[in-house]
């Protein structure tokens, strides 16, 4: 089973994103600031990792320079309300970027695209 | 050999001086004739030599030949008086003509205006009368001896015909003229010597040289080298030409330069003179025309830099208005969006759940709280951007302060922190909106209660000083750090999850409204204190 972490700072949102993956039948880590991030990342190595960008502890592209320096081979998806990042260099670096929505299936396909069905 | 006895002269009060005609008479040549001889007139021997007339003795005929010798020295001594008159007539002439020019430059602040008056006078046929003279002054900002104006004919035509054009033209009229004139005609040399511009340093530059040397100089063909000449010969044809400097007590202004080009006249050592005469005269004039230019230049400068200065700031007020408009919508969007996201997010879920008959109350709880949190972002927002009405009326600050302690009662216990008060103040009435002073007071004690620790102190007190009343609140929590300072009154900046970043901007704008201010000071992970001052509009008794 294809486990995900999922790193957001909106408890309720975090909620939604579980509940919705572990629908689908993915195995769901949820982190809420930039520290539980790298830490989950450390430990449990998921498949893949949906990355805020806003964060209250870290920035989020920080967070996602210290995943790539654990494991480079872990894709992450940027999943952010803002779209400017997409310019930024740093964000270059990871795999996907989704602006944020309330439409999930966007989120799922992107999931589905770069670690596949479970 | 005989040695003569010098007899003193017999004249009352010349009596130092020695007879010649008493020592002629004797025949001794070796008495020449003095410059007495107005003396002479009424000398005793000499009258007796005329009634006598002349006779065949030696003494006679040496007396004859004396007198010849006079009568000469009297029509050279006549000449020379003419001459002397004719010079003083001209010396009167000059000094009338210096005074017209240094009356009528005294009349202007124009420096052209000065300028091309007194290079008038000196080209004028009535006194100085040179065929072209020019200004050159010093420009100290840029190191320079810059040519200032220039007044004569381009050549020998524009010579005649100008010539012709002013004959019946008294200077003093052409004075007049210049000086009426709203708009000065340039003259035709002044577009060749305003564009001289010579480094000061440039010493092999007669001009230059001249300037330091401070003494009037007459340079034709023959006395300057060769460099010289040519380094002249770039800006004007010359033959000979003369260089007064314009100086009077301090360093020098500049200098005149003159000559006769066209009628080939030469200079005179009396024209060099009266020259210098006038360029002293003028200097002290130039000086007080130079600042006066400087001075009305400066404040031209002045004036123009403030209007750009008033521009820019308008510019820099738009922008960062504008500036802050863009953040504020960027960040109240945001704001918007994550609720929104939660909300559509759960609505999704909710509707695939009917299908599968799972709605769960979890998922509706969470979507009425987010709803909640769009509208107190909403009243926040709008609280924030209303307009400042307040509805004052006069209010006991300590009682206020107490009553709102009396409200935070139970956040206060949960929090597990130590209060203490002290309000030191015997006249405690402060004009204020009761509503928004105390959103002001829950919103500060609010923040110390979340920085500190359970076991914490917060402190708050009272006091009146310079028509203030100053409210303290003092945590020893977290603190502040120095990148959250910054922010501190920004809206949206926000370290707290579940706060809004509107708390502080919308104290600071109450606080504001009613003439006060809120300070504060913070020590990172030692404690914060926040004062607000209040303006006490009442009228304070001296109190005991």
């Amino acid at each position: 089973m294809h486990s995900i972490l999922v790193v957001e700072d909106e408890k309720n949102l975090l909620d939604l994103y579980r509940n919705e993956f572990e629908d689908v039948g993915y195995t769901v880590h949820p982190a809420e600031t930039g520290r539980d991030a790298i830490d989950s990342v450390k430990k449990k190595r998921p498949d893949l990792v949906i990355l805020d960008i806003k964060l209250t502890d870290m920035e989020g592209l920080q967070v996602l320079d210290e995943i790539k320096a654990i494991d480079k081979t872990i894709p992450v998806i940027i999943n952010s309300a803002y779209s400017v990042y997409k310019s930024d260099f740093s964000s270059w670096m990871a795999d996907d970027y989704i602006v944020k929505s309330s439409d999930l299936s966007v989120l799922l396909n992107k999931v589905r695209e770069l670690i596949g069905n479970n | 050999m005989h040695v003569p006895e010098k007899i003193p002269c017999d004249l009352a009060g010349y009596s130092s001086k020695i007879c010649w005609l008493h020592n002629l008479a004797d025949g001794d040549s070796r008495f020449e004739i003095q410059d007495d001889i107005l003396v002479c007139r009424d000398c005793v021997h000499f009258k007796d030599v005329i009634n006598r007339g002349f006779g065949r003795r030696t003494a006679d005929q040496t007396l004859g030949k004396t007198i010849a010798r006079l009568l000469m020295l009297v029509s050279e001594k006549t000449m020379r008086l003419e001459n002397t008159s004719r010079q003083l007539k001209l010396k009167a002439e000059e000094l009338t003509l210096i005074k017209i020019i240094t009356d009528a430059v005294i009349k202007t602040t124009n420096l052209n205006k000065a300028l091309k008056i007194i290079l008038t006078g000196v080209t004028s046929g009535r006194a100085f009368g040179f065929n072209r003279a020019g200004i050159f002054l010093i420009d100290e900002r840029h190191e320079m001896l810059m040519g200032k104006y220039a007044v004569g004919p381009r050549d020998k035509d524009e010579a005649l015909r100008i010539w012709n054009e002013i004959k019946n033209l008294s200077f003093e009229k052409q004075i007049e003229n210049i000086l009426r004139d709203p708009v000065m005609e340039l003259d035709s040399l002044y577009d060749t010597v305003s564009r001289i511009k010579i480094p000061l340093t440039d010493e092999t530059n007669i001009l230059v040289k001249s300037l330091w040397e401070g003494e009037p100089k007459f340079l034709n063909r023959d006395s300057i080298n060769e460099e010289m000449a040519r380094k002249i010969g770039i800006y004007f044809d010359f033959n000979e030409f003369v260089i007064v400097p314009l100086r009077a007590d301090g360093p020098p202004l500049g200098l005149m330069v003159a000559d006769n080009y066209y009628t080939g006249q030469p200079i005179t050592e009396s024209s060099i003179d009266a020259l210098q005469t006038l360029a002293t005269a003028c200097t002290a004039l130039l000086e007080r025309t130079l600042l006066h230019q400087q001075l009305s230049d400066r404040l031209k400068e002045l004036e123009h830099f403030n209007a750009l200065l008033r521009e820019n700031q308008n510019y820099l007020i738009q922008s960062e208005r504008l500036a802050d408009i863009g953040k504020l919508a960027a960040t109240v969007a945001h704001e918007f969006k994550t609720p929104l996201v939660t909300i559509g997010g759960y609505a999704r879920r909710m509707r695939r759940m009917i299908n599968a008959g799972r709605i769960e109350k979890k998922d509706l709880d969470i979507i009425s709280s987010e709803v909640l949190r769009l509208e107190r972002i909403t009243s926040e927002l709008l609280e924030y951007s209303r307009k400042p009405y307040l509805e004052k009326k006069t209010h006991n600050i300590n009682d206020l302060v107490r009553n709102s302690l009396g409200f935070m009662k139970s956040q206060i216990r949960s929090s597990d922190i130590e209060i203490s008060t002290e309000f030191d103040i015997k006249e405690p009435q402060v004009e204020l909106d009761e509503r928004r002073f105390r959103q002001v007071v829950f919103n500060i004690i609010g923040n110390a209660l979340e920085a500190m620790e359970p076991g914490g102190k917060l402190t708050i007190t009272t006091k009146a000083e310079n028509g203030y009343v100053e409210l303290k609140i003092e945590d020893n929590g977290k603190g502040i750090s120095e990148d959250e300072k910054e922010h501190l009154f920004t809206p949206f900046f926000t370290t707290k999850s579940g706060g809004s970043g509107l708390g502080l901007p919308i104290s600071k704008k109450i606080v504001e409204d009613h003439g006060g201010r809120i300070e504060f000071r913070s020590q990172f992970s030692s404690g914060t204190q926040f004062s607000i001052f209040m303006p006490q509009n009442i009228e304070i008794e001296g109190g005991n």
